[in-house]
């Protein structure tokens, strides 16, 4: 209930003086399982549409892929390793003003997506994602502005059938990216 | 501008600096196939019930019970059901079927027999001299397989001057008898399209 009064308080302060904008991100992702000894260091690429003030509020919507070299759900049998990941997010940003030419802002989401695995039992496994981030909008040009940022993911997959047990497992991912966003 | 620049700069050499190994060996087992532990089945369709027990391998040769979680199935209902394993006969007086196990692409099967009764007696009080009083019951079957002297526990009723005796535990009936005659009726399997009927036995008393 408090998420959704929030979310209804942000929406008015979006038509302060937003604009359409679209990015394109790249970055490098550390995962650390935190019940299962498997970790995974992968790249992430974003794309996301998104409506808002660079100097206040916006909300984003993106989908993003994770190219996926590790083998940590599929079976030690199978000769592929775990697929990439696919997955769709939606954040809500605040951007603050100093007066400092760039624009630092947090940002809070969740997500959700799949992934291609090797199983006996499962050919995909779902997962879903706590998103929070910071970082700075640096404004290039008029319409384009880079940016920079960390975020922090909470992933929960999916569980793995073993018939006798249904294992969830999750993870803790940190990622530093950059991008670019240009706005209409 | 420029501190940030530097700032970013730093963070993103701390991280890359730090990059972690990806785990390329698989750290999850996978299954191999399941199977039904016991190995030939037979019961005694005067019997109650018997467990049967699952187990899935793992490609790490590792195993696990998975008794409650497989589906059971019985290729003849009327022989046998297997609910969770627990083998239940039905009403048919000897017979082979098949018992699956099944989890989505895994199957097992094995096959089941049920020993054929070929006769049975009472084991009855002397109702006649010891006289009007509460007594048991108890009837004893001999099979196909040799065994001659089994109790018998399922599949059997007893009447009671034509009428049924419900006061039956496990095959045993505790009947109450008042003056005067008394019939008890032991009827197995009460199968009238069986083609090798077992003929019901009736106990004649007379009771002061």
């Amino acid at each position: 209930m408090k998420k959704l009064l929030l979310f209804l308080f942000l929406i008015p302060s979006l038509y302060a003086s937003e604009k359409v904008y679209v990015g394109l991100s790249y970055s490098y992702m550390q995962e650390n399982f935190t019940n299962l000894k498997a970790k995974s260091a992968t790249n992430l690429t974003k794309f996301k549409i998104a409506y808002g003030d660079i100097k206040a509020y916006a909300i984003e919507f993106s989908i993003q892929s994770m190219q996926n070299k590790a083998k940590i759900f599929s079976s030690a049998s199978s000769n592929s390793s775990d697929g990439d990941m696919l997955g769709f997010n939606i954040e809500l940003l605040k951007s603050f003003d100093f007066n400092i030419y760039v624009y630092p802002f947090v940002k809070v989401g969740f997500g959700t997506g799949s992934m291609g695995i090797s199983r006996e039992l499962q050919e995909s496994l779902s997962y879903g994602t706590f998103n929070v981030a910071s970082g700075l909008f640096i404004p290039v040009y008029k319409h384009v502005d880079l940016e920079i940022g960390y975020e922090y993911k909470n992933i929960s997959y999916e569980a793995i059938d073993t018939i006798a047990t249904k294992n969830s497992y999750s993870s803790n991912a940190n990622a530093l990216y950059f991008g670019f966003n240009v706005r209409f | 501008m420029k501190i940030f620049t530097l700032t970013s700069l730093l963070l993103w050499t701390l991280f890359f600096s730090a990059c972690q190994e990806t785990t390329t060996t698989a750290p999850l087992t996978d299954i191999s196939s399941i199977s039904i532990n016991e190995t030939n089945i037979s019961l005694y369709p005067t019997d109650l019930t018997q467990q049967a027990t699952a187990t899935v391998l793992y490609k790490d040769t590792t195993t696990a019970d998975v008794t409650k979680f497989v589906q059971w199935l019985s290729t003849d209902l009327n022989l046998f059901t297997a609910p969770q394993g627990l083998i239940t006969v039905g009403t048919i007086n000897g017979g082979d079927a098949n018992l699956s196990i099944s989890y989505k692409k895994y199957l097992d099967t094995k096959t089941v027999h049920l020993h054929k009764l070929t006769k049975f007696h009472i084991l009855a009080p002397d109702v006649n001299s010891s006289g009007t009083g509460t007594y048991t019951f108890e009837a004893y079957g001999a099979f196909d397989n040799g065994e001659s002297n089994r109790s018998i526990a399922n599949n059997i009723l007893w009447n009671l001057n034509g009428k049924t005796v419900t006061n039956v535990v496990k095959g045993v009936a505790t009947i109450t008898f008042t003056t005067g005659d008394a019939n008890v009726t032991a009827t197995m399997f009460n199968d009238t399209n069986s083609s090798s009927p077992i003929s019901p036995i009736t106990l004649k008393f007379r009771v002061n």
